[in-house]
C-alpha cells in the first residue's frame, strides 16, 4: 500500500479509537438541549461531533451549518436553506435535484413535501450552487420553525464558529447570531444546538455577554492520546513501543501523527521513528509556505512572529520585537492564534499547533527529535 | 420521530412549567401578583442565568391559566428588527390569544366597561366612539389582523392592545426579554408612551441582564421612571433540599440530605450550577452506582471543570 492508502486506513482506526469520546459527546446531547464542543485547531471536532451525532440520529432531522466559508448573511440563510433541504430529501437526493438530473419520483415527491412546508422560495435557493441573496436569515430560521412545526424535533448542529472572525471585519457577526439561534432553540423545546469551533472562539459563544452563557454543557475535545495512537498503529501492524514514540513526538497532534503512522507504516519495522520523522520533516510538501503566507495574511508580522514562535523564542523579547510596539505583537499572536496557527499553554508559552511544521520552521529540529 | 425528553436538571434554557422549577412559587405569586392586582410595569433586572426569565414565564403561564393575555417576545429574535416588526409580532400574539374576541369579554361587562372610559384609544377606535362595544372590539381586532398582514405602527397597534383589557376586563402583560436590546431596535419611545397611559390593563415586564444597558435604559430617555423594580430573589437552602430531594426521587435516585447540602454550597445556591451539579449526579448514576458522597463530590468537581460553570 501507498501512502496515501496507509493514511485512509489509519484516519479509519482513529474514528474507532475516537468512539469512547465520540460516546461522551454523544452521552451530552442527552441531557441538554445546548452542547458546545470545543478544541484547538485541527484536533478532530467535527469528525467526531459528526461521529457522536451519528450516534443519537433519533432527534428529528440534523441541520449543519459550517460557517467555514460563509460570506454574509445571504450566504448564511442559503447554508441553512440547503441544511433543510439536505436534512428533509438527502444529501444525494439535493445534489441530483440542484444538478437537474433525473431524479425518481420519490426524490420529487420529498422536494414538494418540503416545499409545502417551508415554500417555493427557500427550496429553490436550497437547490443553487451559491446564494442568489432571496433568501436572508430570517427568512432561513422561519423555515425552521415551519419544519419543525412538522417533524417535531430538529437538531441543529453550527460548526467552525471561529470562521467568521478570522477575517477583520466580516459581515457575519456570529455573536449576533448566536443570540439569533439561542431565541430559536428556548422558543421552540423541540430544537437541541449543537455549538462547535476551536477553543479561541469559545467566549462568542458563551462569554459573559454572548449567547450561551452558562448555558448547556460545554465539552473541550483534546488530542487523541497516546493510548488511543497505539490501537490505531496497531490497525497498521506497526510495533508498539514504535506508535508510542511517534505519539510522543508528535505530541499527539491528529494530522501529523496519522502522516507519521501512516508513513512508518510504509517504511516498515526496521526503520526507527526518529528517522520517519525525520524523513518527514526534510519533506516538501508546501506546508512550510502556505502556514506563512496564511501569517503574513493576517498581520505584516505574522511570518515573522510565527518563525519566531517556532524557534522558542519569546515573541515579547526586546531581541525578538525591535521597535515593534508590545500592544502590536500581542494583536499578531491574538490573530495567529484565533487562525489556529498557534497556542498558549501558559504564560508566556506560545507553540506552532502543528509539529511538523514547527520542526520545519525552526532550525535544529534534529536536537528535537534526538 | 421522538420528541426530546424533559431533562430532571434542566441547565439550558428557561425552565418550564412552574412545577420544574424549584423554590420560586412565592416569587412567580409575587409578580403575579403586581402585574393583575397592582397592574405595575416590572423591570426584572439581574445577573445571567439565574431565572428571570423563568420566573417571568410562569407569571405569564399564571396570567393565562385565570383568563388573561400574556404575550410574549425576547427581543433577539431574528424577525424583531424594528417597530413594525415588533408591531406585527406582538399583533400576531395577540390574535392568536383571542385579544379583540368576542369570547373574551360579556356582552354586557362590554357595555359597562366602554360606557366608563373616557378617552378612546388609537385613531381608528376613537373614530368608532363609545357606544358600541362590539364595534371597538371589532376594530381592535382588525387593527391587530391588518399589523400582523402588513405592520403597523408599534404605538397604534399598543394603543389597541391597551384598549382590549378595559374591553374584556382583562389583564394583558407584554414580556419583553432580553430589553438591553430596546434601544438597538428603536422602540423605546413608542413602548414608553404606551407604559405611561392611562390604560391600565396593559402591563410591560423588561426583562434583562445587560445590567448597565438596561440601567441606561430605565434611568436615561423616555422609560425613566416607568414601572419598578422586581428582584428575583435567592433559592432558599430549605427549599433546596426539599426540590432536589424529590427531583431524585422522581428519577429513583436517594441522594443524603447531608450530601444535598453539599451540593448547594458548592453551587452557592446558583440556579444554574446547582443543576449542573445535579445533572452530572445523574449522568454517574446511570450505571447503577449509588449517589454516595465519592460520586456526588466527583460530580461536583467535575461541573466546576464544565466549561459552562459559573
Amino acid at each position: 500500500m501507498d501512502l496515501s492508502e496507509w493514511k485512509r486506513r489509519a484516519w479509519v482506526a482513529l474514528r474507532t479509537a475516537r468512539a469512547a469520546e465520540a460516546e461522551e459527546i454523544a452521552s451530552a446531547l442527552d441531557q441538554t438541549r445546548v452542547l458546545g464542543v470545543v478544541g484547538e485547531a485541527e484536533v478532530g471536532k467535527s469528525q467526531t461531533v459528526a461521529q457522536a451525532l451519528a450516534l443519537r440520529p433519533d432527534s428529528g432531522p440534523l441541520l449543519t451549518l459550517d460557517l467555514d466559508g460563509a460570506a454574509d448573511e445571504w450566504h448564511v440563510g442559503w447554508l441553512v436553506a440547503r441544511a433543510i433541504a439536505r436534512a428533509a430529501i438527502g444529501d444525494m437526493d439535493v445534489s441530483l435535484l440542484a444538478a437537474e438530473a433525473l431524479a425518481p419520483e420519490r426524490v420529487r415527491q420529498r422536494r414538494r413535501a418540503l416545499t409545502r412546508v417551508v415554500g417555493t422560495a427557500l427550496v429553490e435557493e436550497a437547490m443553487r450552487p451559491t446564494p442568489t441573496g432571496e433568501i436572508g436569515l430570517t427568512a432561513a430560521l422561519e423555515a425552521i420553525d415551519a419544519l419543525v412545526e412538522r417533524s417535531g424535533a430538529a437538531r441543529i448542529w453550527i460548526d467552525h464558529i471561529e470562521a467568521p472572525g478570522l477575517t477583520p471585519r466580516h459581515p457575519v457577526d456570529v455573536h449576533d447570531l448566536l443570540w439569533k439561534f439561542r431565541e430559536l432553540n428556548e422558543r421552540e423545546p423541540l430544537i437541541s444546538l449543537v455549538i462547535s469551533g476551536r477553543a479561541a472562539a469559545e467566549r462568542m459563544a458563551n462569554g459573559p455577554s454572548a449567547a450561551f452563557y452558562g448555558s448547556g454543557r460545554w465539552l473541550t475535545l483534546a488530542r487523541p492520546t497516546v493510548h488511543a495512537w497505539k490501537e490505531v498503529g496497531a490497525d497498521l501492524a506497526i510495533d508498539p513501543r514504535h506508535a508510542e514514540t511517534l505519539a510522543g513526538l508528535t505530541s499527539c497532534h491528529p494530522q501529523t501523527t496519522l502522516l507519521a503512522l501512516s508513513a512508518q507504516a510504509v517504511a516498515g519495522a526496521d526503520v526507527q521513528p526518529r528517522d520517519v520523522m525525520l524523513d518527514l520533516i526534510a519533506g516538501d510538501d508546501g506546508l512550510n509556505a502556505r502556514a506563512l503566507q496564511h501569517a503574513r495574511s493576517l498581520h505584516r508580522l505574522g511570518g515573522q512572529v510565527l518563525l519566531q514562535v517556532a524557534a522558542g523564542a519569546p515573541p515579547f523579547g526586546a531581541e525578538q520585537r525591535g521597535r515593534t510596539s508590545r500592544t502590536e505583537v500581542a494583536k499578531v499572536l491574538e490573530r495567529l492564534r484565533a487562525a489556529g496557527l498557534i497556542a498558549r499553554h501558559g504564560r508566556g508559552d506560545w507553540q506552532v499547533v502543528n509539529p511538523l511544521l514547527a520542526w520545519r520552521l525552526s532550525t535544529g529540529a534534529r536536537s528535537w527529535i534526538g | 420521530m421522538s420528541a426530546l425528553p424533559l431533562p430532571a436538571f434542566p441547565i439550558d434554557g428557561p425552565v418550564l412549567p412552574e412545577s420544574r422549577q424549584i423554590g420560586r412559587r412565592d416569587t412567580i405569586a409575587d409578580l403575579t401578583a403586581r402585574i393583575v392586582d397592582q397592574a405595575t410595569h416590572q423591570w426584572i433586572v439581574g445577573p445571567r442565568r439565574i431565572g428571570k426569565t423563568s420566573v417571568a414565564k410562569a407569571s405569564a403561564a399564571r396570567l393565562r391559566a385565570h383568563g388573561h393575555v400574556a404575550l410574549e417576545l425576547d427581543l433577539s429574535r431574528s424577525s424583531v428588527k424594528d417597530g413594525p416588526t415588533l408591531a406585527s409580532e406582538l399583533a400576531r400574539q395577540a390574535r392568536v390569544a383571542g385579544v379583540g374576541s368576542r369570547t373574551l369579554a360579556g356582552e354586557r361587562q362590554l357595555s359597562r366597561r366602554v360606557k366608563r372610559m373616557t378617552r378612546p384609544a388609537g385613531a381608528a377606535i376613537g373614530a368608532i366612539g363609545d357606544d358600541d362595544p362590539a364595534r371597538a372590539l371589532e376594530a381592535v381586532a382588525a387593527l391587530l389582523g391588518a399589523a400582523e398582514e402588513r405592520g403597523a405602527d408599534l404605538g397604534t397597534v399598543l394603543q389597541g392592545l391597551g384598549l382590549a383589557p378595559a374591553l374584556a376586563s382583562r389583564r394583558i402583560m407584554v414580556l419583553l426579554d432580553e430589553v438591553h436590546r430596546l434601544r438597538s431596535i428603536g422602540c423605546d419611545a413608542e413602548i414608553a408612551v404606551a407604559a405611561r397611559s392611562q390604560q391600565r390593563g396593559l402591563v410591560f415586564v423588561f426583562a434583562g441582564s445587560e445590567e448597565s444597558v438596561v440601567e441606561e435604559l430605565r434611568d436615561d430617555g423616555p422609560l425613566a421612571n416607568v414601572g419598578q423594580s422586581f428582584s428575583v430573589p435567592e433559592i432558599a437552602t430549605l427549599d433546596w433540599l426539599h426540590g432536589l430531594g424529590a427531583r431524585f426521587a422522581e428519577i429513583g435516585l436517594h441522594v443524603p440530605e447531608g450530601l444535598l447540602f453539599e451540593v448547594v454550597e458548592a453551587s452557592s445556591g446558583h440556579p444554574r450550577s446547582t443543576m449542573l451539579i445535579c445533572s452530572y449526579i445523574q449522568s454517574a448514576c446511570r450505571n447503577g452506582d449509588a449517589a454516595d458522597a465519592v460520586l456526588v463530590r466527583d460530580a461536583i468537581a467535575q461541573a466546576r471543570r464544565d466549561r459552562s460553570w459559573t
